[in-house]
Parts: structure tokens; sequence; C-alpha cells
């Protein structure tokens, strides 16, 4: 399609182009489809977003689409069709969630505060959280009565009393009425045939049937029919409780009024609080730059930020000194001629790189199990093999401080070593064979001629890759969480933190059990000072490996 | 020209497309705006009758489940939709995760109107007020009262209670004729039993709730708790008590019967495996073992230190979304299909998990595990249900972990953990 498409346009350079080559290709025919397609999707969505009132979503929907007709459509615009869906993709899945974390980082997002200010009021005064029940509140049972064509009434009989009250309810969102207004069933045609207490139907009108209410009035939880004692709403599809709606809203003063303590709430801290209680739940709101001075002032979390960053430092260098080093060896060994079964060999060597991270880092925990890890068994038969007999091999790979670092830096290095032995295969194999014989004819040692020629050529195109690899390993979440889960735990910090903690599972752990319930806001903090550690070590590093090029790309 | 032909074509094509995707559409589509239109219809006229437009199709009720729940719910589901006309739709999402995605999806309407949780999460949930009360009403009686009072948070009742659990301790009956009821008698039959089980004893290291037995038996507490209001100030994590029942832990750890290397899946192959004549864990893990063909038998856990083994009692039930469009629904579907013999039974035999429901728990009493278990919760303290208790997992499981390597002795290790709940309860800044 591609190669036609070009031919397509080249050919026609202009609008003045003769009408003949109107005549489209399939290649034209295919994008127009295509087009198309991605067209009615969108405007197959647009309505569902109409509805849920997702204002941003929708605007940025319609201006990219008409965006990415105009580019696929235009002549002038040929060479951004190719850069489009890339551009698309890359706001989707990275700047659209930077932006978010960023955002969330300015938010007292967490446990507690989790709802939007509105919803927290329509759940305060609509929902069933806070009403006000008495404590022997009975259960009342419940009828509907369709009086017209989609005009219900509603009867409800207290089953102690037997007492019936029958009326028009009014819904949660209308103000509470200064008197009940209720009908007068004594004047009305009640018929009650069985004689259980309630009514089969009233003034001629059939009560319905309790499940054809869940079908006539889907919005049945929204009523409620005010009788003396209280306010009676559906508890189940036939029954009703008795209670008050606690907290009224006023919308144009912005109040929250409490009936229980008859008194005006206050706003402390993102919550309600009333009579001096915070009033759950509290809801989210831009707090500014609370999180981040938190971070970077408050002793409870800038400690172990500091001890997680040093060791979160060592693990990424030392982790991608020896992934670099034992690759390169690998490289060189399997680079001399006289090397056999040098197939067999790398295939083996690719498995830690190809199998599932999932798979072989759980297994490598169950491995490392002190008395039941085959790691210490099988130590324990080399130390018998050299003659080391009954020597009982302990070491406690999961659960010290020290063997924990060792343990989770011998996995990442296991896992990434295959990867650095093929791009230095590649790399050195690319060095001109010429360079390295001039060296040796000029008189230079095996060693001299790697340290001066091939190793300085070798880093002009690995540095990049190494650069890559340590923020990479940087952010290794994935080994850390599954081989110690950041243990074994430093017990001294109010934060949860453990001594293989890396600065990215420290934020996982923060963000999801800190002791304080989730605490997003101040998770994205860390992330946004992860962000900037990151960017500054990949900055200075590319620097370095610019100068590198500089001095050994024009050999 | 061309420019302009192709535009020609390409809306041409692309409105055709539209109106066949609108065509399918429709018949989806209606409802949805019907209820709309239905709600904005009552709200106006609700001075003279409540008014609703008549839909004939009832949106489903959707309940998450998990798997040891699932298949019964969704035979209760197709009775209830036989019975009303209304489809209930079971969606399997596992235990662990329903609690963050409740948290995260109840508010933007993406939540079921059902879920299944444990008691303890109640704090958290209606903190983040995504959870409704469930009004049992006069039915309360039928549940036990542990079951009720877990559940109860504030003066409300925060779900349907249906199975209670505690840890209990099964034993390998071919190794083992009589049970132990003092942990001195385990002592002596793991001493008799010598090299020939791997590990006499399978507790699952460093884990905070299974080791509670440990913290509680001796008078340890984690809040004070009186009138069914726990008081979050008075705070008994480095208690005497705590740190005498931690400290016989200890011994264990150092005599070797705890060891630190036995996790929760190293217990468990372990014990089907034969390999230990002990385990210390719930009913969550009787399917399993029952399918290992182990010739076991289940115990109540023997007396600490001479005290009567005091775990944590965990309390499962059904929690309403309160962002559900349905509640009255969802609590009908509770209360007079869920909350009856016949289910509770079903759940039982399914998940292992001892009714809450006391007409059904008598059915199955004579089950001699489910006497077991029934005898160890009986004894047993529910997890405080309170937020503050998030605080308290991570650092106590800590505490268990420096008992189980061996890197602090029990009393700091307490006083540790301590330190850092207070911490985190009062915001270290």
């Amino acid at each position: 399609m591609a190669d036609l498409d070009v031919q397509d346009d080249q050919t026609t350079a202009g609008d003045d182009a003769p009408e003949q080559q109107v005549r489209a290709g399939a290649g034209f025919w295919v994008k127009v489809i295509g087009l198309a397609l991605f067209d009615a999707i969108v405007l197959a969505v647009i309505p569902s977003l109409i509805e849920q009132g997702a204002t941003v979503a929708l605007i940025s929907i319609i201006v990219g689409t008409l965006g990415i007709n105009f580019i696929f459509l235009s002549h002038r615009t040929y060479a951004y069709r190719w850069l489009v869906p890339g551009v698309v993709f890359l706001t989707i899945l990275m700047v659209w969630p930077i932006i978010f974390s960023v955002y969330v980082a300015f938010t007292n997002w967490s446990t507690g505060n989790f709802l939007t200010k509105d919803q927290v009021i329509e759940q305060l005064t609509e929902g069933g959280l806070s009403l006000i029940e008495p404590d022997d509140a009975p259960t009342l049972d419940m009828l509907w009565f369709e009086v017209a064509p989609g005009e219900f009434k509603m009867l409800v009989r207290n089953p102690d009393t037997d007492e019936l009250f029958y009326g028009s309810p009014r819904t949660v969102q209308d103000p509470i009425p200064e008197e009940i207004v209720l009908d007068d069933l004594e004047a009305a045609a009640v018929v009650d045939a069985d004689g259980d207490g309630l009514p089969e139907s009233i003034d001629g009108v059939e009560a319905i049937n309790t499940f054809a209410v869940a079908q006539k009035i889907p919005d049945i939880d929204s009523f409620i029919l005010d009788i003396p004692g209280g306010e009676a709403r559906a508890r189940t599809l036939s029954t009703a409780r008795l209670a008050q709606t606690r907290f009224v809203w006023d919308e144009t003063t912005e109040v929250m009024f409490d009936r229980l303590n008859n008194e005006n709430c206050t706003e402390v801290d993102a919550a309600f609080s009333c009579a001096g209680d915070r009033i759950n739940p509290g809801w989210r709101e831009v707090i500014g730059f609370g999180n981040i001075t938190k971070v970077a002032t408050d002793p409870g979390f800038r400690d172990p930020f500091v001890r997680v960053f040093t060791w979160n430092v060592i693990f990424a260098v030392v982790v991608v000194a020896f992934q670099f080093i034992l690759g390169l060896g690998l490289a060189m060994v399997f680079q001399d001629p006289k090397m056999k079964f040098k197939r067999l060999y790398r295939s083996l060597l690719i498995v830690p790189y190809a199998a599932p991270a999932f798979i072989s880092l759980v297994i490598w925990r169950g491995m490392l199990n002190r008395s039941f890890g085959q790691l210490n068994r099988a130590l324990e038969g080399i130390g018998s093999f050299f003659g080391l007999l009954d020597l009982e091999v302990a070491i406690p790979w999961l659960t010290d401080p020290f063997w924990a670092k060792v343990a989770v830096i011998l996995v990442t290095v296991w896992q990434g070593v295959p990867y650095f032995f093929l791009i230095n295969s590649g790399a050195l194999q690319s060095i001109p064979k010429e360079l390295t014989e001039a060296a040796r004819v000029d008189g230079a040692a095996a060693p001299q001629v790697f340290r001066k020629v091939t190793f300085p050529l070798l880093m002009v195109s690995i540095a990049p890759l190494l650069i890559a690899s340590f923020s990479f390993n940087f952010n290794n979440f994935l080994n850390i969480f599954l081989i110690t889960g950041g243990g074994p735990p430093l017990t001294q910090y109010a934060v949860p933190v453990g001594e293989t903690d890396i600065l990215i599972s420290f934020t996982f752990d923060l963000a999801v059990e800190s002791g304080r319930g989730a605490l997003y806001g101040l998770a994205s903090a860390l992330t946004i000072f992860i962000f900037f550690i990151v960017a500054t070590i990949a900055a200075f590093s590319f620097r370095f490996t610019k100068r590198l090029e500089t001095i050994y790309g024009n050999l | 020209m061309r420019t302009r032909f192709r535009v020609i074509v390409g809306l041409v094509l692309a409105l055709s497309l539209i109106a066949a995707a609108c065509g399918d559409d429709e018949g989806g589509d209606t409802t949805a705006a019907t209820t709309t239109q239905a709600t904005t219809t009552t709200a106006a006229t609700t001075t003279t009758a409540a008014t609703t437009t008549t839909t004939e199709a009832a949106t489903p009720l959707l309940i998450w489940a998990d798997d040891t729940r699932e298949p019964v719910l969704t035979q209760v589901a197709a009775e209830f939709e036989a019975a009303t006309g209304i489809p209930v739709n079971v969606e399997l999402v596992g235990f662990g995760d329903q609690r963050n995605n409740a948290i995260q999806q109840n508010p933007t309407g993406e939540g079921p109107d059902i879920f299944i949780g444990a008691h303890d999460w109640i704090g958290e949930l209606t903190a983040n007020g995504v959870i409704e009360p469930v009004d049992v009403g006069s039915r309360g009686g039928e549940f036990f009262d542990t079951a009720v009072s877990a559940f109860s948070l504030d003066g409300q009742l925060w779900g349907l209670p249906y199975a209670i659990e505690a840890i209990a301790l099964y034993y390998n009956a071919d190794l083992v004729p009589t049970p132990p009821t003092t942990f001195e008698e385990l002592i002596t039959i793991c001493d008799d039993l010598g090299d020939s089980v791997e590990q006499c004893i399978g507790f699952p290291s460093g884990d905070a709730y299974h080791h509670y037995a440990f913290f509680g038996s001796n008078g340890g507490y984690l809040f004070g708790f009186e009138d069914g209001v726990y008081d979050a100030a008075d705070r008994g994590i480095d208690s005497e008590g705590a740190i005498e029942g931690f400290t016989f832990l200890d011994t264990l750890v150092k005599d070797g019967y705890a060891n630190p290397d036995v996790d929760y899946g190293a217990m468990a192959a372990l014990f089907t495996g034969g390999q230990a004549a002990f385990m210390w864990t719930g009913p969550w893990e009787l399917p399993n073992v029952q399918d290992s063909g182990i010739n076991y038998g289940v115990a109540k856990l023997p007396a600490i230190n001479g005290d009567t083994a005091v775990p944590f009692v965990g309390v499962q039930g059904f929690f309403v979304n309160s962002f559900s469009e349905q509640k009255a629904l969802a609590q009908t579907f509770l209360l007079d299909y869920v909350a009856t013999e016949d289910v509770m039974v079903q759940l039982f035999e399914l998940g292992q998990r001892a009714p809450a429901h006391i007409a059904s728990f008598d059915k199955v009493a004579s089950d001699p595990d489910v006497q077991a278990f029934g005898a160890s919760a009986a004894d047993g303290q529910p997890m405080p249900s309170i937020s503050e208790m998030s605080a308290v997992w991570g650092n106590l499981g800590d505490a268990v972990a420096a008992i189980y390597n061996q890197t602090a002795d029990p009393t700091s290790a307490l006083q540790t953990a301590a330190e850092a709940v207070t911490a985190a309860i009062e915001g270290s800044g």
C-alpha cells in the first residue's frame, strides 16, 4: 500500500495534474477506507463522551481526529503521515501519564481524600452514608402504586403499629419540606383482601409487583416519602428504612448544615468538620507544593529517601558494570576462532534474557531460600566436591541485609549479561580489523591494543546503551519486587521501606501500603524527584558520550 | 481537484459507515437515554407525583466475586433472573484486588453494585466513601454476633456478613494420632518425631496475620476496645502481654520449631507433601489440603504459654457500592437471595469458610473441620476494622520478620513497631 501511495503522490505533485491521474490505486482506497473506519469509531465514541461530560477528552479527540484527517488527506502534510501514529501513542502512553502524575503530586489524593468535592456533597446529602437513624427504627413495608402512566405514589407500613402512610414521594435532591403532606387513606378505597395489613389496591389502582418495581422505577433509590418520625426511603424493593438525612448543602452560601447537631459544618483539611468531628469521606484538592516540600524536608521521608537513593545508585552502577564486563568478556571469548560449539553456547546464553522475567524471578526467589533453596544446596555440593566435606552452607540470601543486596545484584546481572554479550559481539565485529592489526604492527601488546584501540571504539557505540541500561536498572521495579519485595525491612523509619528497596519500589510501597492507606499525592511527588535524578544522570552521561564521539567518531 | 476528490470520497465513506454503526447501536443506546430522561422528568414534576418512564429492559446488577464464590453466585444470579426478570452479571475479580479496584472504580461509575471483602477493609472503604450501609433490619439476629459487630463501624452495619474464619492447627493424622492442646504437648510430639519430618510445624514466617495468635494470647492488644468502639489513641503494640507472646515465638525460632525460611508457599508444600506434621493456617487452605489426599485433621490452636490462643478472626461479607444506581435492588438480592440457608451452605461447600449465618452454620456444624475452625474462632478477636489498622499490618509484620530473622529481640522489635505505628497514625509531619 505504501509503495503505491508514494508513486501516486510523486507523479502528481500539483493540483493542475491531468484529470486521468485521478484514477487512484489500491493503496488510495485502503487509505480512504482505513480513515473512514477510524472516523466512524471516533464518532461512535463521541456520544458517550458527551453523556459523561468529559469535555477535555472530547475536545482533544475531535481536534486530534480532524488533524489526522487533514494530515492524511492533504498533500502538503505528506511527510507527517508516518509520524502521526507515533506522536499519538507517545501522547497517550507517555505525555499524558506524566502530566497526570505531576498533577497528582500537587494534590492531597490519598486514602480519605479520593472523591471530588461534588461527589462528597452528593454522598453526604443524597446517599445512605450519613443518615440519622433512631435506635429502634422499624423496617417499614413498602409498596408502589402507578396512579397515572409514569406517575407513582409510595405506601409504607409500620409493622409495629400497623400504621399506613401514603403519598407522593419527593426526590433526594428536593428540599426537605416544612410540613408533611400525605394522602388521606381514610377517604380512599383501600382493599386489603388477604388482611396482611398491606393493601392490594388503593382507589382502584393495584400495587406494583415487587420486582416490577425495579423495572418500572429504576431510580427507586432516589425517592423519599416524608412521614411522621422521619423520611422513608427504599431499603430493598419491598421494604423501606426510616431515617433522617443528616446533612443539607446550601448551594448559595456553599455551607454544609448538620441536622444532628443543628449547626453549620466547617471545612478542615479537605473534609467537612461537624461539631469537631471529621466527616468521612473527604475530597481531593490541589494543595500546591505540600507533598514536594514534605519529601524534601520532612526527616520521616527524607532520611529513608536518602538511604534508598544511595543503595539505588550502587545497585544500578554495580549491576550495569558487571553486566557489561561479563558480557564483553563473553563476547571476546566468542570472537576467538578456536572456540567450538559457538552456536550451542550462544543459544544457552540467551536463555536468561529470553525467559519471561516474571517466571525466572519467581524461580530465583525459591532457589535463594536459605534452607530449601537449590543455590545453597548447590554450593554445598561444590564444597564437598572440593573436599570440604560436610560443609553446611546456610547463606541467608533473602533475609540478611548484606546477602539480600548480593542476591538482587546477582540475579539482575544474570538477567542482563546476555544482552550485553549480544551488543558487544556486534560492536566488536564492527571495529575494523585494520586498526587493531595496525596497532599490533606498531608493536602494541594485546592488552594495550584493547585498552587504546578496541575499548574506546567500542564505547562509541556502547556508551549510550550503558546509559539506557543504567536508567532501566535504576528503575528496575520488577526485580526488586519479585526477588526480595524490598526486604528485609528497615524498621527504624515510619514509612515502609526495606534494605533492598530502590526509589521506585519505595514509591510503590508508599502509594499502596504506606501505613496510612494509599498516598498517591506523596508518591507522585517522589516520582518527580526520581525523574529529575534520572534525567540529570542521563544528561551528564550523554554529554560525556558526545565527547567520546567527537574524539573517536572520526577514526 | 484531486485533493478535493479524495476529501469527498473520504467523507462520504465515513458518513456511510457512521450511519451503519449508529443503526446497529440503536437498540443498546435507548435504554441509557430513556433512563436519563426518566430521572430528569421525575426531578421536575415531583410536586405532583413521582413520574418515571417505563423501561422494559432492566439494567443488570453487577457483582464482583473471586473464584471461591463466583460459581455459586452465578447460579444464584440465574435463579434471581428467573424469578424477577432482572439479569445479574457476576464478574471474576481476585479477592485481593477487590478493595483497591472498588476504591478506584466505584466513584467513576465503573464499579460493581456488589462486591465481596473482609471486614477489616471497612475502615478504608468508609474513609473513601465507596460503600453503603446494609440494613438487615430485624434479621441481624440470624447472624453470629461476632460477624455483625465485625461489620459494624460508627453504629452502622457496612455489609452483609457471610463467613467467619480464623486460623487453626492442621495436623497430619498419620504422624500425630491425637492433636496437642498446648504448645508443650506440641513440642513433645515434635521432639519425638525428630528427623522423620523436614519441618515439624509450618508457620508462614514473617506474616502479621498468622502470628497475631502469639501477640494476643498473653494479653497483647492492638487498640483499646470498649462498647463496640475502637480507641485508636490507646495502642498496645508494645504492651507486656504482646512482648510475652512474642518472646515465646522467639524461643520457638531459636529452638528451630519455627523456621524463617518457611514462607506460606513452602509451608503448604511441606504439609501437603507429608514433610510437616503441623500447619498453622486457616480454612482457605482446606481445599488444597483435601486435594493432596493427605490424611489430615484440624484442631483448635494449642494454648500458648498456658493461655488460650487468641487468633485474629476475619469476617467476610458482601458490600454495596455507594455509587451504585440500584442500591435497593442490590440489597434485595443480598437479603432475599444470598442470606438464605441454601446459598450460605453452597458458599461454604465451595470455599470451606464457616458460615456467619447461624442456621446455615448449624447445618454444616457436624463437619469436624468446621468445628475445629469454629472453636479457634470462638476464642479469637475480630481484626480491628478502623482505618488506623493499615498502619499496623506492615509494622507488625516487620516485627515478626525481625524475630524470625533474629535481628531484634522481641521487646525492641515491638517497641520499634509501636513507634512506627504512632508516627504513621499521628503523621510524622
